[in-house]
């Protein structure tokens, strides 16, 4: 019997998701079928989310699994380029599109091997370059309150 | 009288000068993104929708279209080079257009596709312009129950016609249904999963959703297996088949082209699985299945034909019925919105420059298609040789700027992150982000039209099987669902006995 471990965290996920979403539609109030609340439509979709998730772990007990994507080499490089996102969604405010965006441009490029003189030229240009070409179509991007004056 | 009529007047507005440059802008977009593997159409017209902003409906919906279309003549080159997809759609392309340019014949498979794809797309614009207006007309008829039943039909198609497992297709399609609720209650305005959070109150926007998904998710795939690219080195003598070729490949583009038209019309049905299903078709018709995935120009001119005339016959359910039937589709969707335009059978009757402006501008779109793609060719295959890593910058760059153009919000930025960390692990874990933006996009509607449905019928329940038209369209979403089921125990009983036959076996 095959079973797969990550078939089993995705409907054991899931499953516990439909819970969460079906106790905030009670909360939200379901009324009827002739006088639909709020959170009717979405415990419609609680109950199947539950119901889905639930078969899914069986079918990750019974069933060979399906060809997913490929097994990754390594977490190193997406790990880094994700934290790097997350410093730059909290540092956009204060540093402003054009340096949070050369910082981060910089770290995409650095963690897949560009070297250092062509990854700084090129990322201060792609940041610099959305930055003007955006607000010439009309799309501001936050300067940041470093560069407020 | 009437329809060409119509479309002289859409020739007219497709010729002016800005759109006949946003349909190349499209077309040339288009091609350059199906020819590098890694961005796909639905992120690529996510990330451009805020240049669209400040264009007017026809011309934004004419270059987002030509970027679609284009894409699936472009994903060909990197198959047939490359041995990588440049497109989902062109997966198929590689079994036998790279073994064709392994062998020398890079440029005949090249052509063909640029050919074939020209006639499967032009045959579907022509099937467009004669189809929706009629179906429009039809559509018309419907009430709340038929355009539930209808999306209904719609969403699960876009899981049985999706690749791997129906069950995780529809765990998608939850998800999707459920972030789509987000935000006010459509019909009492109550607040719903907004967390406290005020950017909530106004829900989680499509554009945002689909550019972490389809743009960071894919950036970080491509970061956790970095591709081996290797451009075959062949010289491109004679992009023309030669007299036994063509007559090898015609039919097959024929064929292809008209099991392309009718797969795209299906809400959930696409280029991906046409071109599948066209292959399977030429390979079961022919003398020789054995060579197929040998280098046979059918094998490409089939698929081909067939992803381009589903790209155009997939319009068909977004104007007539404001159904998307895929990801990209939806994105057109999106664009439409944006302008404050709904999709669906008024259309045309509302916007008729729109629609046949569209309409014409993909017939000249697709001729400015031949020509980038035949003479150009050399210039793609340059193309290919621009490292990854470049395009990956620019796509978190782009992304980025897309996500907070939406409402100028840094969260939206935020938002975004969180989506591209969540399409990153659904494709870990094999499952579909197609279903989930389309879920959320016609969730709203699929809510609306169950409230109206049932206060009008007093509550009742079988109001969906007590009207024709909604019955049949969820029969038939009953069937495509109960078809993986049947499947599934039928291998389980055929494993078992095939158990039981080995196990039976003397040991040899």
């Amino acid at each position: 019997m095959a079973s797969s471990r990550t078939d089993l965290v995705i409907g054991g996920v899931l499953s516990l998701l439909g819970v969460g979403v079906s106790v905030e539609a009670v909360r939200l109030k379901v009324g009827s079928a002739l006088d639909p609340q709020p959170g009717f439509f979405p415990l419609v979709g609680g109950i199947l989310m539950i119901a889905l998730g639930v078969l899914q772990v069986g079918h990750a007990l019974w069933a060979t699994r399906p060809p997913g994507d490929a097994r990754p080499d390594s977490l190193g490089a997406p790990a880094t380029l994700v934290g790097g996102l997350v410093i730059y969604v909290s540092l956009l405010p204060w540093a402003g599109y054009p340096l949070a965006t050369a910082l981060l441009t910089l770290l995409a490029l650095r963690v897949q091997d560009t070297r250092w003189p062509f990854a700084v030229a090129a990322s201060v240009l792609l940041a610099l370059g959305s930055y003007f070409l955006f607000l010439e179509l009309g799309v501001p991007l936050p300067g940041g309150r470093l560069f407020a004056g | 009288m009437d329809f060409l009529g119509n479309l002289a007047s859409g020739f007219a507005i497709a010729l002016a000068p800005w759109n006949l440059l946003y349909a190349l802008l499209g077309a040339l977009l288009g091609t350059a993104i199906g020819v590098l593997p890694g961005l796909g159409p639905p992120a690529t017209i996510a990330l451009l929708l805020p240049a669209t902003y400040r264009m007017d409906p026809t011309g934004a919906v004419i270059m987002v279209a030509g970027i679609f279309y284009g894409a699936m003549y472009g994903g060909s080159t990197t198959s047939i080079l490359l041995n990588i997809p440049g497109e989902a759609a062109s997966v198929v392309t590689c079994l036998d257009g790279y073994k064709m340019a392994r062998q020398g014949r890079a440029g005949p498979a090249l052509g063909i596709c640029a050919i074939g794809s020209f006639v499967a797309g032009t045959l579907s614009i022509v099937g467009l312009s004669l189809l929706a207006p009629p179906l429009a007309a039809f559509a018309l008829r419907f009430g709340p129950p038929e355009y539930f039943a209808l999306i209904v039909l719609g969403l699960l198609m876009a899981v049985y016609l999706s690749e791997g497992s129906a069950l995780k297709g529809l765990l998608m399609i939850v998800l999707g249904l459920t972030i789509g609720t987000v935000g006010l209650d459509p019909v009492l305005g109550a607040e719903r999963f907004t967390f406290g959070l005020s950017r909530l109150t106004d829900g989680v926007d499509f554009v945002v959703v689909t550019m972490g998904l389809f743009g960071i998710g894919e950036v970080l795939r491509n970061l956790a297996v970095p591709e081996v690219r290797e451009v075959l080195k062949t010289t491109l003598r004679g992009l023309l088949p030669n007299r036994e070729e063509w007559r090898r490949s015609l039919p097959a583009v024929g064929r292809g082209s008209l099991l392309g038209f009718f797969i795209g019309i299906l809400p959930g049905g696409g280029a991906i699985i046409s071109s599948f299903i066209a292959y399977a078709t030429e390979k079961r018709l022919s003398r020789h299945p054995e060579k197929f995935g040998t280098g046979v120009i059918e094998g490409v001119a089939a698929p081909e034909a067939a992803n381009n005339a589903a790209a155009g016959s997939s319009f068909i359910p977004l104007l007539t019925l404001g159904i998307p039937g895929n990801a990209s589709i939806a994105m057109i969707f999106v664009a439409l919105m944006i302008h404050g335009i709904r999709p669906g059978p008024l259309l045309i009757q509302e916007h008729p420059g729109l629609f046949w402006g569209t309409v014409a501008s993909m017939y000249i779109g697709n001729a400015m298609l031949l020509v980038l793609n035949l003479p150009l060719v050399g210039l793609w295959v340059k193309l290919l040789e621009v490292p990854y890593r470049y395009l990956a910058a620019l796509v978190v760059v782009m992304c980025i700027v897309g996500a907070y153009s939406v409402s100028n919000q840094i969260f939206d930025v935020g938002l975004m992150v969180f989506f591209g960390v969540l399409g990153y692990l659904f494709r870990l874990g094999g499952l579909p982000a197609a279903p989930l933006v389309l879920a959320m996009i016609l969730g709203p509607q699929l809510e609306r039209t169950l409230q109206q449905s049932l206060i009008a019928s007093g509550g009742n329940p079988t109001v969906f099987f007590e009207r024709p038209i909604a019955a049949t369209l969820l029969a038939m979403g009953t069937l495509l669902m109960l078809l993986p089921a049947v499947r599934f125990i039928r291998r389980r009983r055929a494993g078992r006995s095939g158990a039981a036959v080995s196990t039976s076996e003397p040991a040899m």
